[in-house]
């Protein structure tokens, strides 16, 4: 399952690197929006470049930060465009995605709040996709012997940080699907540009449709 | 001389009571007549003699006089077959099951096997009635045939039972005489009549109903009595002769025109015949025909000796005052004939029958139980040990119970032998009934006895005249319906109010009075509170006073309920009144009333109220005025609750002129030695008490005193509420500074409310004065503050200093902290030792602090709109920086230990 020519104890301390990111930025005491995004900048960005520059001493464009392939990354955004629309057509059948969406309801209202809002969903998915997809799913796919292990190893690690934060609802389902969607699109395309484009796009979508689906009277 | 005496003593004696017991003789199946021909003889012979008789043996005259007069009237007086109905429960609900339960007394066998109860069912629905018989209507068939039915299957479900026609597998039926018994409605019944068990006497079954106005025993026969058992007119001065007669009534235009009315008045009946002149009117006792002057009346066998018929006109002027007088018509005719001669009376049992078939003939066929609901594979379907057709008799069936349904109404007719013996020589006694009501007469009804006639038979040889009438029991029985609820239902319900606390306060100052709470509670009540209507009225009153006139209603003011808090006066389970008694005017008393109202099922309305006047405190104090040891003046005069520190000797006064005083501490008597303060008692307690506050921070006290006015001597208990708090100490600005701004809320109707800092401030130019805001106020001896600021000791040590503002820096901030120590007096202390055993490490002192900021100078950027976040920043700046400073040491560390591992083992560099 891994590759042979591996660092063992680089493997172990990078492991033990990334899930400690993930644990200070869960748990770093904050007060404030101001401390939260500090925290939030400093453990999914920041830390890992640090570590991949100083410790593993490697190309942060490695890691998902460049152009990559634009072809492949716009063909597997259009295709997971694709499941984001199938995705809407299944919550179009349930009347309790609604109410996990509460704040969709007073942001139908004010389209400066929907624009903020998307905004900052924007900047929060660089993040994000940047520690996911850029640090472990690029690091681990050059230690599993078939690459793609890495999508999947990405994906389960974000579905337990969803689970540690005890949202278990369709807000989690669409981040679940984004995630996963993200991981292929970078993947393919070398970049973590088009994985955080796409998604954004893919949560706009989602949430014009939610919003047209059970908000608008 | 005395021997004859004695001998003619007895003979006098025995003809005395001859004499004077005829009438009972009569009563005991003796000729009247005869016996008082011969009494009569004996006592002209005796009378002389009897005088000297009853001197000798001790007989008073006057109580045999009684005695006698009483064993006259014996005969009406006899004690008649009665039925009392009780229903379980009295106060049924629809649905429920309800069980009638009948007690049959005064039947010669009053063992309920003996007596037959037939029961008869209505309900108030037309639509839940069934026409049982299908004759086409519902009538009182179909109402026993109801009642029966349930009784005799007992509630067995036959859904599903296969009823074999003529077969009677089980073997139910019942019969018990061998020869038909006779029956005027059905002859083939074989139960005889007077009880299961009672054996046909030799001169047949006699049948008997009783006239309650006169207490006569009337047999029950059909018709008319044959001429030749008519008794001799002379034999019967209480009877008229019958006939028809003709009464002219010339003068008296019947029939003509302007008069139109006429009356006929026997002794029995008065009728009234208006201008229908071609019109008959028959009954049982008159025959009459309305001409122009010819009026037929058939004269009756009227009871009263002397009675006469009299026809009045409607003008009855003096010319025309009647034609009155039996026989002052002309007799034009003779009565119907009759062919009764004393042979067995009419007798009817009144249990239904299944159409085409007679209940008690002894055979109880698959399609009789099939009509009557039975189980033809048992006998007894209803398992009460009597068989089903027995059963369907009434047979011993002294319950009933059905599901009662609103408007349900039942009935109940026991047929027994009475105790009264009948004048027949032989074993018989009076065939009678029984009804809950006794309703065997109705005037103007077919209910009752009519055609009242005497016949004569000879009984040992000597003529009996027996009183005789026309009886049909079954037109009485729609009159002697029973309804479960009559008379159980108590209309009233019984309310009663209570209300705490027992001394109420009102504050007129608009905060701190009492929450008064006064409580209703239904004692006969049989729904929820949710089902009873409350309905509350608050007066006022400056005296207390029964009279309307010296109370107003305020609680039909918004105004007055608003203030008090009161949202709703009436509704549904408002059991519960609360209002708050912080009213700025508010009298002397006040008078709650409640109405109630409680709606049941059988949809009567119970209602019910209650009043009760309670008296109002106004001012803080209850009348109860506190004294600390330390402090001379009174205390928390404005408080509602009391705040005191432990280990304080409080004294307690009651204001006003009182006598006769009582001190409670929480509920305990405060006998106990009045140390400290010297109050003079005496032997009892006066107006003034002395006690210690020991306890915990929040325990509360409850002083109470119970006293006598002096005037009046009217009773008077009044409390305060003392609370534990430790002393402490606030400090705030009085001036040169405000508190800091924070921000506004917003309420939902646009209202705003700022919120500001407590601990910090903002000078706004000038000097500053800090001051120590001491709780308790009257902190005595009050403590001295130690003040700091920013870290250097003051030299003042009252309650407030002053910091000039050209001393600090514009826009420094300046900590301000103040510590004291409160300690009571070591007298105060040693007294607490000494007489309340209070330790003096308990009364130790107790420090104080507290500390604010004052930013100097203008103010900062307000963090108003627009610069809010810049602001928040600004004002926040060194917690962030901190913030920031810890991310960056975790971000060092974060990566300086994975270098670190990762060196260990990575070959050196050479």
């Amino acid at each position: 399952m891994l590759s042979t020519n591996i660092n063992k104890k680089e493997l172990f301390v990078t492991s033990a690197a990334m899930l400690a990111c993930l644990v200070l930025f869960y748990s770093f005491p904050t007060k404030g929006s101001f401390q939260e995004i500090m925290s939030s900048l400093t453990f999914l960005f920041l830390v890992p470049i640090l570590y991949i520059k100083l410790i593993l001493k490697k190309n942060v464009s490695d890691f998902g930060l460049g152009m990559g392939d634009y072809k492949k990354g716009f063909l597997w955004g259009a295709i997971s465009l694709v499941f984001v629309a199938l995705f809407i057509l299944l919550l179009s059948r349930f009347e309790n995605v609604s109410k996990d969406y509460r704040d969709l309801f007073y942001v139908s209202k004010y389209f400066d709040l929907f624009v903020m809002r998307e905004i900052s969903f924007g900047i929060a998915f660089v993040l994000v996709d940047f520690f996911f997809r850029g640090f472990v799913m690029f690091y681990f796919q050059n230690i599993f012997q078939k690459k793609y292990f890495a999508i999947f190893l990405q994906f389960v690690m974000f579905l337990a940080l969803l689970l540690l934060s005890g949202k278990l609802n369709w807000s989690f389902a669409t981040q679940a699907l984004l995630s996963l969607s993200a991981g292929i699109i970078a993947f393919n395309s070398k970049s973590i540009l088009y994985s955080s484009f796409f998604s954004w796009i893919s949560i706009i979508v989602i949430e014009l449709s939610i919003m047209k689906l059970f908000f608008s009277n | 001389m005395n021997f004859y005496k004695k001998i003619f003593a007895v003979v006098a004696i025995f003809s005395l009571l001859n004499l004077y017991t005829a009438p009972a003789a009569h009563a005991l199946s003796l000729d009247f007549g005869v016996t008082e021909g011969i009494a009569s003889a004996i006592l002209d012979i005796v009378s002389p003699g009897l005088e000297i008789a009853m001197e000798e043996l001790h007989i008073s005259g006057e109580g045999t006089e009684f005695l006698t007069e009483l064993m006259n009237v014996t005969k009406a007086k006899n004690k008649d077959p009665q039925v009392d109905l009780y229903f379980n429960p009295t106060n049924p609900k629809v649905g429920e099951k309800i069980t009638a339960t009948a007690y049959a007394s005064n039947f010669k066998d009053v063992t309920t096997d003996a007596l037959y109860f037939t029961w008869y069912l209505k309900h108030e629905n037309d639509a839940d009635n069934t026409d049982w018989d299908k004759d086409g209507k519902i009538d009182m068939d179909d109402y026993k045939i109801e009642a029966m039915r349930i009784a005799a299957n007992g509630g067995w479900s036959s859904s599903g039972t296969e009823y074999n026609g003529s077969a009677d597998d089980d073997n139910d039926g019942v019969a018990e005489l061998k020869n038909e018994a006779t029956d005027g409605k059905n002859d083939k019944t074989n139960l005889p009549f007077g009880g299961l068990g009672v054996r046909e006497p030799e001169s047949g079954f006699r049948c008997y109903a009783k006239d309650y106005e006169d207490g006569l025993y009337y047999e029950i026969i059909p018709g008319n009595v044959s001429s030749e058992n008519i008794p001799p007119e002379s034999d019967n001065p209480d009877y008229g002769e019958r006939g028809i007669y003709d009464f002219n009534v010339a003068g008296c235009e019947i029939c003509g025109e302007g008069v139109t009315t006429a009356t006929v008045k026997t002794c029995e009946e008065e009728y009234t015949i208006t201008d229908t002149c071609s019109a008959m009117a028959i009954d049982n006792n008159l025959l009459w025909f309305g001409q122009r002057d010819t009026l037929l009346v058939k004269i009756p066998l009227a009871r009263t000796p002397g009675c006469s018929v009299c026809v009045f006109c409607e003008d009855d002027t003096a010319a025309n005052n009647g034609v009155c007088g039996v026989k002052t018509g002309e007799q034009v005719g003779e009565d119907d004939p009759g062919d009764y001669e004393g042979e067995s009376s009419i007798c009817t049992h009144l249990f239904p029958h299944a159409p085409h078939f007679t209940t008690g003939d002894g055979e109880f066929t698959d399609e009789e139980e099939e009509f009557w609901g039975t189980n033809p594979q048992d006998p007894d379907t209803n398992d009460d040990g009597i068989n089903d057709e027995a059963s369907v008799a009434g047979i011993g069936l002294d319950t009933f119970s059905w599901i009662y349904n609103k408007g349900d109404r039942v009935g109940l007719v026991v047929e027994g032998q009475s105790t009264i013996s009948t004048k027949y020589f032989d074993g018989g006694y009076m065939v009678m009934w029984a009804l809950p009501k006794n309703n065997f007469d109705v005037p103007g009804t077919e209910c009752g006895l009519k055609n009242k006639q005497p016949y004569m038979v000879t009984i040992m040889d000597l003529p009996v005249t027996i009183p005789a009438a026309n009886f049909d029991l079954e037109k009485c029985l729609k009159y002697n319906w029973v309804d479960p609820l009559d008379g159980t239902q108590p209309k009233k319900l019984d309310v009663e109010l209570s209300y705490s606390p027992t001394n109420p306060r009102n504050n007129s100052s608009g905060k701190s009075g009492d929450l008064l709470i006064v409580n209703s509670s239904l004692v006969n009540s049989e729904t929820n509170d949710n089902q009873i209507y409350y309905k509350w009225t608050i007066e006022q009153g400056s005296q207390l006073s029964l009279n309307n006139d010296n109370w107003t209603e305020i609680s039909n003011d918004p105004a007055f309920r608003k203030a008090a808090g009161i949202t709703y006066l009436e509704g549904l389970g408002l059991e519960t009144l609360k209002m708050n008694l912080n009213l700025p005017e508010l009298d002397d008393y006040l008078r709650i009333t409640v109405n109630v109202e409680e709606f049941n099922q059988s949809n009567v309305a119970k209602k019910g109220n209650a009043s009760t006047i309670i008296r109002i405190n106004s001012g803080s104090n209850n009348g109860i005025i506190f004294k600390s040891n330390t402090s001379g003046s009174a205390i928390c005069e404005d408080q509602t609750i009391c705040t005191a520190l432990n280990n304080q000797i409080l004294t307690a006064s009651l204001q006003g002129d009182f006598k006769n005083f009582a001190w409670l501490i929480n509920g305990k008597a405060a006998n106990f030695k009045q140390g400290g303060q010297d109050v003079v008692q005496g032997s009892k307690q006066g107006n003034t008490i002395n006690f210690p506050i020991v306890g915990s921070v929040g325990d509360t006290y409850r002083i109470s005193v119970t006293a006598n006015n002096i005037e009046t001597n009217e009773s008077m208990t009044t409390e305060r509420i003392i609370k534990i708090i430790n002393p402490s100490m606030k400090l705030g600005v009085s001036s040169g500074a405000s508190p800091k701004f924070r921000g506004t809320y917003t309420g939902l109707d646009g209202e705003t409310v700022d919120d500001v800092s407590k601990n910090k401030y903002n000078s706004t130019g000038g000097d500053v004065t800090v001051v120590a805001q001491l709780n308790p106020s009257w902190m005595n001896p009050l403590p001295k503050v130690e003040w700091t600021v920013n870290g250097v000791t003051r030299e003042e040590t009252g309650t407030s200093i002053t910091l000039s503002s050209s001393q600090y820096p514009t826009g420094s901030r300046v900590q301000i902290s103040a510590t004291a120590d409160y300690m009571q007096s070591n007298a105060a202390r040693k007294d607490l030792r000494t007489n309340w055993n209070v330790s003096q490490f308990s009364s130790a002192e107790v420090t104080m602090k507290d500390s604010i900021s004052v930013t100097m100078g203008e103010n900062p950027v307000v963090s108003q709109g627009k610069n809010k976040m810049l602001a928040n920043i600004f004002s926040a700046l060194p917690g962030q920086t901190i913030f920031l400073l810890r991310l960056l040491l975790t971000t060092l560390m974060f990566l300086f230990i994975p270098s670190l591992v990762l060196s260990f083992g990575r070959p050196s560099r050479s």
